[in-house]
């Protein structure tokens, strides 16, 4: 092979991959994104689910000698929240035949739809996940997205099979959020390596270490009351306008396997 | 595919290792470079698509990296050593990072970057390094039999 035939192949290869790029920029890449979805994320799929088990399989080989700690933690959260649950169901039978009562809607749970991770972020500082539903399954910009009870993210991109999530932890990410126990609200957002921060809480409002941390339900698609985690410390100071938390969610990235879209009520 | 699956469900020591980016300096560095740019396109398009921001930076990464190999052959450097591959793979991985940093300073208007941003860097190099002089030997034999750089770039 010559040189200069060499060099024509290099400025035809440069050529077509800078015309994708740009395709890919102004979000014309239907049919490659068809034939991707169809070819590389069922494979990926399987390398997902090999690693998301591996990746368990090694927390936990790390997290031997506080199991027996975790699991007492854990026996008193149950019986926690059992308690709770009892209350809720009594509060929410009130709740129902009091908007009855008052001629209101009474509201339902929100709709969900079942979906497994497939493709995860290729970097170390970025946070998203692809998961194998998409529009033919009614997903859409903006729903949130919830993993074993905790919000984990909201949709970003959806195509017909598949969708695109940000979740919480990435530093681009941002949701009305409220402290559960005593309604202060602030602007949740994603902190890399550490945790979340809900920042924008007015100096007169309330917030404890230990408070449930859930969404305000302010605009959007995404409804109140969905659990993002609880409030781990406070960071307040005198002469500045807004006091800020540092909360913690319970999901880690590697764990992610499946997920629960809400499509909404 | 490894690097949108497996090692981001995995993260070594909290960071997802630039296999990719280490398996297409090594291949640049052991075939045509028209056929590594092939490669590079392709590998970085399907990341690209896989990933959620900044569309074209693995692309573009790869791409570019190649063509440099490629210039470092014409240039008539010494390419056996394992020190060109180390030296490519840091600077890939730190114009890589830069690139997401930059990205997310426009996008969320701050800079984001912390000392734990740096330790993960640091980590992420460290950990790069010792994949790439571990798949080298492996991805010099694997491709023994192909096309000499020196045939189509040099």
């Amino acid at each position: 092979m010559n040189r200069s035939r060499a060099n024509r192949r290099i400025i035809i290869v440069v050529a077509v991959a800078a015309l994708l790029v740009a395709g890919g920029i102004m979000g014309t890449l239907g049919p490659v994104r068809v034939v991707f979805d169809h070819t590389v994320v069922p494979v990926a799929n399987g390398f997902a689910a090999a690693g998301a088990t591996a990746g368990e399989a090694l927390t936990n080989l790390s997290r031997v000698s506080s199991l027996a700690r975790d699991n007492a933690r854990l026996e008193r959260e149950n019986a926690d929240l059992r308690q709770r649950l009892a209350a809720d169901a009594e509060t929410r039978s009130d709740n129902e035949l009091l908007r009855r009562q008052l001629g209101l809607d009474v509201a339902g749970a929100p709709r969900r739809v079942g979906a497994e991770v497939v493709l995860f972020s290729p970097d170390s500082y970025r946070q998203f996940v692809t998961i194998n539903k998409g529009s033919k399954s009614s997903v859409a910009p903006g729903m949130a997205v919830m993993s074993e009870g905790v919000l984990i993210g909201s949709i970003v991109d959806v195509q017909a099979s598949t969708a695109r999530i940000m979740l919480v932890t990435d530093p681009e990410f941002k949701i009305a959020a409220k402290d559960q126990d005593t309604g202060a609200s602030g602007i949740l957002r994603g902190q890399l390596g550490n945790g979340l921060v809900l920042d924008e809480i007015g100096q007169t409002e309330t917030v404890k270490p230990g408070d449930s941390v859930t969404t305000a339900g302010l605009g959007g698609q995404v409804p109140p009351g969905l659990l993002i985690g609880s409030v781990q410390s406070v960071n307040t100071r005198a002469n500045v306008v807004f006091q800020s938390a540092q909360v913690e969610t319970e999901f880690r990235v590697g764990k992610l396997r499946f997920v629960d879209v809400v499509l909404g009520q | 595919m490894l690097q949108v699956s497996l090692l981001p469900a995995l993260r070594p020591l909290g960071v997802v290792p630039n296999l990719a980016l280490v398996i297409i300096v090594l291949v640049a560095l052991n075939s045509a470079t028209s056929q590594a740019v092939l490669a590079a396109a392709a590998g970085g398009l399907v990341i690209d698509m896989a990933g959620g921001s900044a569309f074209g930076l693995w692309v573009g990464a790869f791409v570019l990296m190649t063509l440099v190999v490629g210039l470092l052959v014409r240039a008539g450097v010494e390419l056996d050593g394992p020190l060109v591959p180390l030296v490519l793979v840091t600077a890939g991985t730190v114009v890589m990072t830069l690139a997401i940093w930059s990205s997310l300073v426009t996008r969320s208007g701050g800079l984001p970057v912390s000392v734990a941003w740096s330790g993960r860097l640091a980590l992420e190099l460290v950990i790069n390094l010792i994949l790439t002089l571990m798949l080298r030997p492996l991805i010099a034999w694997a491709l023994s039999g192909g096309g000499s750089r020196h045939e189509s770039g040099g």
